[in-house]
């Protein structure tokens, strides 16, 4: 809400010069102290231990975690001993059910369990299965937890080398709306919920509608047609017209935010569009991959009990072709019940989750 | 929830499902390239003998090892130590392929299927959980309200780290890498898949249908129903994934 940046210089033999680390003390679990476990799964291990969870329900777990195959560890091991089945019991927390279990062991999580990976939409798309779950009566209760971790030499590489990244050494680089704005500054960081079908004393807020789409377009850019886009949202909108604010995707790339702001007015009508302010967390957080999305769930839901909005920092030049109210660099009050929290995920994911102050009519 | 359609296309078919017509033997998908893996390549092949008549689905993919792409971090290597994070990897990391990041990430089944058949309906893509199949029938039936659900597992472990972490965990040689299509409409008539109402013995694929050095990762959901069906089994209960989930569901021909 303050409107501080996450982003800092990065002090590793990294091809790029800012990310936005996270700078929260990370527990490895005691158990786990010897072996090689990616940060991937520990952020993850981190969401699922600072949740204040009931002892007694089964919960069922989801996590929205890609998979850790380019964790620098693992792949420092794998390209010395590739040929060596003997060899891969060394990094086995970095792939298939191990990493599920693992967490499920953590937080307590003992019904079914699912991990989910649709890109920069992993956490809001591993929502929706778990609410599918609840409608469904699959489960009562669900932990969903969302982790990524790329801010590492190798990752930022990968990404530099699609030119997704913005290349600056500015820490006012992450700038989502912004004339000047070059591609998303890489973030990391997790965050954890639980959902319940249950009474609850305390209840931080409701998941009130959701909508997927695909793209059917590239893998890497937006599509000029925003019909797909424009369902997962509608399906998630339903008929409420009570919008406090939308959280943007924003990730500060050319291509998204213009498509973006052409979704809201085309979603909206033109009118309508202006009078809802648009929120792009990524200003401050970077973009934290898969776990953006459930990232700035969590952060709605706190926005819409506050009744305050958190802004877009570094919107300091107009672009003409982005000319919505951004929330631009200071925190304001918004009315309204409900908040629309989107992500356009590589691959063409689009995943649209309305959450709301209140339990929906 | 009812079954419309089924079919697989491996490298590799299991003895317990030669005779079965659905069952298609592929050494190399066709659409496998520098841009595709080779995981979403065979997930393309299975899903293009599905007929949907021109409906479009909701897409849900179980997606194990895409394939490998270490070979492309190869190049950014130290030469004299070996080590990729040596010294100087901030310029040699310009040599690593950029559709590495495409090829490596595993919604890029999810994506490729959208792409090469133009659906742009729902998409749930997992990855990486033996027993997702069981797990995601709730969802699967959720969105059975408003379209067909097509489920696309799919994996293709046969090269080097990925076929040595099968071969650790298995202790089995022969890897079986393909694809799987299910399925799904209100008035399928092939069968009837769900959770079982209560706990009971349950036939495990990867144990007791195939051969004992064949391991088919995340596909063993698909090939039951598939053995199942060939044998036209009355009724069949199956355990997915590693002890002690005990993820089951049941299949039935009724």
């Amino acid at each position: 809400m303050q409107g501080r940046s996450a982003v800092v210089r990065l002090s590793l033999d990294a091809p790029i010069a800012v990310g936005a680390p996270l700078t929260t003390e990370i527990r490895v679990p005691e158990q786990l102290s010897d072996v090689a476990l990616p940060r991937g799964l520990l952020l993850a291990l981190e969401a699922g231990r600072r949740l204040d969870l009931d002892d007694g329900p089964v919960y069922g777990l989801v996590v929205g975690l890609s998979n850790l195959r380019a964790d620098p560890t693992y792949l420092e091991h794998v390209l010395a001993h590739r040929d060596e089945p003997d060899a891969m019991g060394a990094v086995e927390y970095f792939r298939d059910d191990r990493v599920l279990d693992l967490v499920a062991s953590q937080v307590g999580a003992s019904g079914p369990r699912i991990r989910i990976d649709s890109a920069c939409a992993s956490g809001s798309d591993a929502l929706i299965v778990a609410c599918q779950w609840i409608e469904q009566g699959y489960c009562e209760d669900v932990v969903v937890i969302a982790a990524a971790s790329m801010l590492d030499p190798v990752g930022l590489a990968l990404f530099r080398n699609i030119q997704a990244l913005n290349e600056e050494d500015d820490l006012g680089a992450s700038r989502p709306f912004d004339r000047r704005r070059r591609g998303f500054v890489m973030g990391e960081g997790a965050a954890g919920l639980w959902l319940s079908a249950r009474q609850h004393e305390t209840v931080r807020g409701w998941v009130c509608g959701y909508g997927q789409s695909m793209n059917a377009f590239k893998l890497t850019d937006m599509p000029s047609d925003l019909g797909a886009m424009e369902n997962a949202c509608r399906s998630a909108l339903g008929e409420v017209e009570d919008l406090a604010f939308i959280s943007a995707h924003g990730t500060s790339t050319l291509t998204n935010d213009v498509t973006e702001t052409r979704l809201y007015k085309s979603l909206l009508g033109k009118e309508r569009a202006y009078e809802v302010p648009v929120s792009a967390l990524k200003s401050m957080s970077g973009h934290c991959l898969g776990a953006s999305s459930l990232i700035e769930i969590v952060v709605s839901l706190e926005a819409l009990h506050a009744g305050r909005v958190s802004p877009t920092i570094n919107l300091l030049e107009p672009d003409s072709e982005c000319d919505l109210d951004y929330v631009a660099n200071q925190a304001r009050s918004v009315r309204g019940n409900f908040a629309l929290s989107n992500a356009f995920a590589f691959g063409g994911h689009n995943s649209s989750i309305l959450l709301g102050r209140e339990a929906p009519g | 929830m009812r079954l419309a359609a089924a079919t697989a296309v491996l490298n590799d078919v299991p003895a317990a499902l030669r005779e079965n017509p659905e069952v298609h033997s592929i050494e190399r998908p066709a659409t496998f390239s520098q841009t595709v893996s080779e995981a979403a390549a065979f997930a393309i092949e299975a899903a293009q003998l599905v007929d949907l008549d021109g409906r479009e689905p909701a897409l849900f993919c179980i997606t194990g090892t895409v394939g490998s792409s270490l070979h492309f971090f190869d190049k950014a290597r130290e030469p004299s130590s070996g080590r990729l994070l040596a010294p100087g990897f901030a310029r040699r990391s310009r040599r690593v392929h950029p559709f590495t990041v495409l090829l490596a990430l595993q919604n890029q089944v999810a994506a490729e299927l959208s792409l090469h058949f133009d659906w742009k309906g729902p998409c749930s893509s997992s990855i990486d959980s033996a027993a997702a199949f069981v797990d995601l029938l709730p969802n699967i039936e959720s969105s059975l309200e408003q379209r067909p659900a097509l489920v696309v597992m799919s994996s293709a472990a046969g090269r080097s780290e990925d076929r040595s972490w099968v071969v650790y965990q298995s202790q089995r040689q022969r890897i079986v890498s393909g694809a799987v299509a299910l399925l799904f409409e209100p008035n399928g008539r092939l069968g009837d898949v769900r959770h079982p109402t209560a706990p009971g013995s349950a036939l495990r694929p990867d144990q007791d249908l195939f051969e004992d050095d064949l391991v088919a990762p995340q596909l063993e959901a698909g090939l039951a129903i598939l053995w199942s069906m060939g044998r036209g089994l009355e009724r069949a209960r199956f355990e997915i994934g590693p002890a002690p989930r005990h993820a089951q569901f049941e299949w039935s021909r009724e």
